[in-house]
């Protein structure tokens, strides 16, 4: 035999036919009695109604019908790919699992609106954060034209067919039920790993809802354990890796090392995708990371050793006497900010200590702090200013330092807004259009710099450094992301013979964030307990060590020992 | 891994000789969306009040605007309050040139009528003119369209303009479908078939056939020509009985790769639950039960492959009957509709 059924196995059988419409024939009958010749418009009618029935078609298993509906936007390649793998390979079932940045959402939306078009979704259930729910509606409405809702009601759940809303509120009770009851035919999870463990009742809900089609999206598929991504899995496609104790058995050695790496990858991506900046996904503009050395001034020197001093010795008291460091670490932190963010902490720690010599010497750094009047930071910050072309953002820890540097940007008529996380959507947004269309200058703390982008600018001026890699990625993300076009320039203040100095070079040099790696740091530090401990470690560091030397060389161990988790052999 | 991505059936559609021809899609042009307003809002009776390239600006009637505005407590406040309102004029850019071009004549005619009138300094900082929609495959107003026509267009009745008077007239039934191959993935089929009323005969791309006819209302009412013909239920028992063979005799690999995939996974499933079901305390058993028997069916429907026709579109259509010997390509003989 040859031609197209040639390489036919077997006669196929014919799938069972469903029909439905019939009714229009009755219909019909009663056309013809009220318009028993027909009229031209109707006739014309007719065949227009025709070409749109065409127009709405799949025409094909294998194209992407979401592609010719967006407008205003052109996906990447990388999220048309996956959009297509997820439909064609993964049969709509899967874990999205790019990195931060790489427009997971994007990727989401393409997958919804294509079984949209197709007809093969209609109630879709997204569920977000809370504080992302009205981000996600908005950008399903305008991105990608779904007629998504903001969930407010307990009658929206069945009302609307698609509908946004966060998971905390859906497994409450009346909602929990409400939503156990409807048939969704898409059930879409953004930060999905707060599904990682099994025993949660975030896990416990997700796993009941009725779903078909079913998106995970996280930048952190496993944090701890190997396991983690079984628990998520399990969600997707029950039994795929087989059930917990199969799967602990076959592909883990330790709770963080695959058995066979390659076999646990290959198993890996039916079920999960990740895209990474490093694959050259998304290749963004060249992103330029300058030192800005200054030297402290007698006074603020004065000051700093006092309040290192003092740190070592209420180190070792509590050390001793188990007691808690974070204050420390605040202190520590804030000390190399500004004097005044730190006089805050200052404060609290005078309130509560009861031996009369720590407070003396406690009010007698305060009394230090108080007589800088401007610090070096924020005359360098200034006259940098001076210097920078066009709009900047300063990112600063602390609340006393932005309020600050904007008292003093006011005095020097520079036009600057202020940023925080605290502010309401509404008042951010605001910010935002102030910042693009007004104002020259952006103080933002770190909370403020989660959910805005602000690609129109390409400098940006860390007065403080987070002790945390992610931390400083999701502030240079900020605006190295998608849609900038221009290359951005990055100065980290550093000041000289401060534990700030090192803190620099471990975050700049040793773990290389620059260079991307970050998008393995992901599963190191995406997760709120090692980032307890990494920043305790540094506290410990700074604190045992000697000298300054000794410092720089325990720190670069440290760092070197980071980058070299023992890896889930699933990021490679 | 190795995919088993389902291949479209071929061929596209029954009979032709040789490969198909894949199609274009309609609409996918401007200019095809510009053409398709046109004869939309001229039909349903919308004139054009302004006319540009790739803009126009269409007043609607007022059952064209229930239908293209969705606005259901705006008329009902106005058919409440007997208000004689303005009619609404869509203001429709086909091409993104014209949007921006027009918005600004907009703003500008907006901008002088309105200080014509005087305007305040607060009047005119917060002065918005009206702006034009663009019109493209997914827009609302678009989408609008398509509905009102699934209402408006699914019935006709007629014949070409030109009848031989001397021809016998020989009634067609036209029948639309939409026909769906379906598992977790759809590709869909327009077909249209014709079934002469006198002789059950079926004939396919009934549609595109009537293309060359210039078509008009009867002449006489329906029901005469429909005397001793076959009833509309026994058309589409011919009609339904030809779609279901035709659709046999072409191959289905994706069905049977759906149908493995399917029961591959179901599988999966119930190996999943039988082992872990040891570790279910009793009481929770039922739960769990549930949960798989949930699963399954959530599975089967998804994957499992069907085909879902849809019927669509019905018409009457009154031909001339051709003599075996014509040749003209005055109406579709079956033969070349094959």
């Amino acid at each position: 035999m040859t031609g197209p059924l040639a390489d036919q196995r077997m006669p196929s059988t014919t799938p069972p036919i469903y029909w439905t419409g019939q009714d229009s024939l009755y219909a019909f009958t009663a056309y013809l009695e009220t318009e028993p010749v027909g009229n031209q418009a109707a006739w014309n009618l007719f065949r227009l109604t025709a070409t749109a029935i065409q127009a709405r078609m799949a025409p094909a298993f294998d194209d992407l019908m979401a592609l010719g509906h967006v407008v205003g936007f052109t996906p990447l390649p990388h999220q048309v790919a996956t959009a297509k793998q997820v439909i064609q390979e993964m049969h709509g079932r899967a874990i999205l699992a790019d990195e931060v940045g790489l427009g997971k959402t994007i990727e989401a939306g393409l997958i919804m609106k294509e079984y949209l078009l197709r007809g093969l979704a209609r109630k879709i259930l997204v569920l977000v954060p809370a504080s992302l729910v009205l981000q996600w509606t908005r950008e399903l409405n305008e991105k990608f034209r779904i007629r998504a809702f903001a969930q407010r009601h307990e009658a929206n759940w069945a009302h609307y067919d698609v509908i946004v809303a966060s998971l905390d509120t859906a497994k409450r009770e009346p909602h929990r039920s409400a939503v156990l009851g409807v048939e969704w035919d898409m059930v879409v999870v953004d930060e999905a790993h707060k599904l990682k463990n099994s025993r949660t009742k975030n896990w416990q809900m997700v796993n009941q809802i009725p779903n078909k089609y079913m998106l995970l999206l996280t930048a952190t598929p496993m944090q701890n354990h190997l396991a983690e991504l079984h628990t998520l899995i399990t969600l997707l496609q029950p039994g795929r890796l087989g059930n917990r104790g199969q799967f602990v058995q076959e592909h883990t050695v330790t709770a963080r090392t695959p058995k066979n790496p390659a076999a646990l990858r290959a198993q890996l991506t039916e079920v999960m995708i990740r895209n990474r900046r490093r694959d050259g996904a998304a290749a963004l503009p060249d992103r330029h990371v300058h030192v800005v050395p200054l030297e402290l001034n007698p006074a603020e020197r004065t000051l700093y050793d006092a309040v290192q001093q003092f740190l070592r010795g209420e180190y070792e008291a509590r050390m001793a006497r188990r007691g808690s460091v974070l204050p420390l670490i605040t202190l520590q932190r804030e000390i190399c900010s500004s004097p005044y963010a730190a006089l805050l902490t200052l404060e609290k720690m005078l309130k509560r200590t009861r031996s009369d010599e720590a407070c003396a010497r406690i009010a007698e750094l305060m009394q230090m702090a108080q007589r800088i009047e401007v610090p070096t930071k924020v005359e360098t910050v200034l006259r940098m200013l001076d210097e920078i072309p066009g709009k900047c953002i300063v990112f600063t820890e602390y609340r006393a330092t932005q309020d600050f540097l904007m008292y003093m940007l006011r005095k020097r008529g520079v036009p600057a807004v202020p940023f925080r996380g605290g502010f309401r959507r509404g008042k951010k947004d605001w910010m935002k259009d102030l910042f693009a269309n007004r104002a020259r200058v952006l103080v933002a703390t770190e909370s403020g710099g989660e959910g805005i982008n602000l690609q129109f600018c390409h400098h940006m001026i860390n007065f403080d450094l987070p002790w945390n890699p992610m931390k400083l990625e999701q502030r240079i993300g900020r605006i190295h992301r998608l849609g900038q076009t221009e290359e951005v320039h990055v100065y980290n203040l550093s000041t000289r013979n401060t534990i700030e100095a090192h803190i620099v070079e471990l975050l700049q040099e040793k773990i290389r964030m620059f260079e991307m790696v970050i998008g393995e740091l992901d599963y190191i530090l995406g997760d709120p307990k090692r980032l307890a401990r990494f920043e305790e470690e540094i506290l410990n560091l700074a604190m045992t060590s000697i000298s300054e030397d000794e410092l720089r060389e325990r720190l670069h161990q440290y760092g070197e020992q980071v980058l070299r988790p023992e890896r889930g052999g699933v990021t490679k | 891994m190795t995919v088993e991505t389902p291949r479209p059936p071929s061929p596209r559609t029954p009979s032709p000789p040789g490969p198909a021809p894949q199609m274009a899609l309609p609409l996918r042009s401007d200019e095809e969306r510009m053409r398709f307003c046109d004869a939309y809002f001229s039909s349903v009776g919308a004139p054009v009040v302004y006319e540009a390239p790739f803009y126009r600006e269409y007043q609607l009637p007022r059952d064209v605007d229930k239908e293209l505005t969705d606005r259901p407590y705006y008329w009902m406040w106005v058919e409440k309050t007997q208000q004689d309102v303005p009619p609404t004029v869509l203001r429709l850019a086909f091409a993104e040139s014209a949007l921006e071009r027009e918005n600004e004549r907009l703003r500008q005619q907006a901008l002088r009528d309105a200080e014509r009138q005087g305007l305040t300094d607060l009047q005119r900082r917060f002065f918005r003119p009206p702006a034009a929609e663009w019109i493209n495959l997914g827009c609302f107003r678009l989408d609008k369209i398509f509905q009102s026509l699934d209402r408006r267009g699914q019935f006709a009745c007629v014949a070409p303009r030109h009848l031989p008077p001397d021809a016998v007239r020989v009634p067609w039934l036209m029948l639309n479908l939409l026909v769906s191959f379906r598992c977790d993935l759809t590709q869909q089929e327009f077909w249209s078939l014709g079934v002469c009323l006198v002789n059950g005969q079926v004939v396919e791309r009934f549609l595109p056939a009537l293309d060359r006819l210039d078509m008009v209302p009867l002449d006489t009412p329906a029901k005469a020509c429909l005397s001793g013909t076959l009833s509309l239920d026994q058309a589409w028992q011919r009609a339904s009985l030809h779609v279901e063979r035709r659709l046999s005799e072409r191959p289905h690999d994706w069905a049977d790769a759906a149908t493995r995939r399917w029961l591959g996974e179901r599988e999966q499933v119930r190996t999943y639950y039988r082992s872990i079901l040891p570790d279910v305390p009793e009481p929770e058993r039922a739960l769990v039960a549930q949960e798989q028997a949930r699963r399954e069916r959530e599975l089967e429907a998804r994957m499992r492959p069907r085909i879902d026709v849809e019927l669509r579109q019905v018409a009457l259509v009154v031909l001339a009957e051709r003599p075996a010997s014509a040749q003209s390509p005055a109406g579709p003989s079956p033969d070349a509709l094959k």
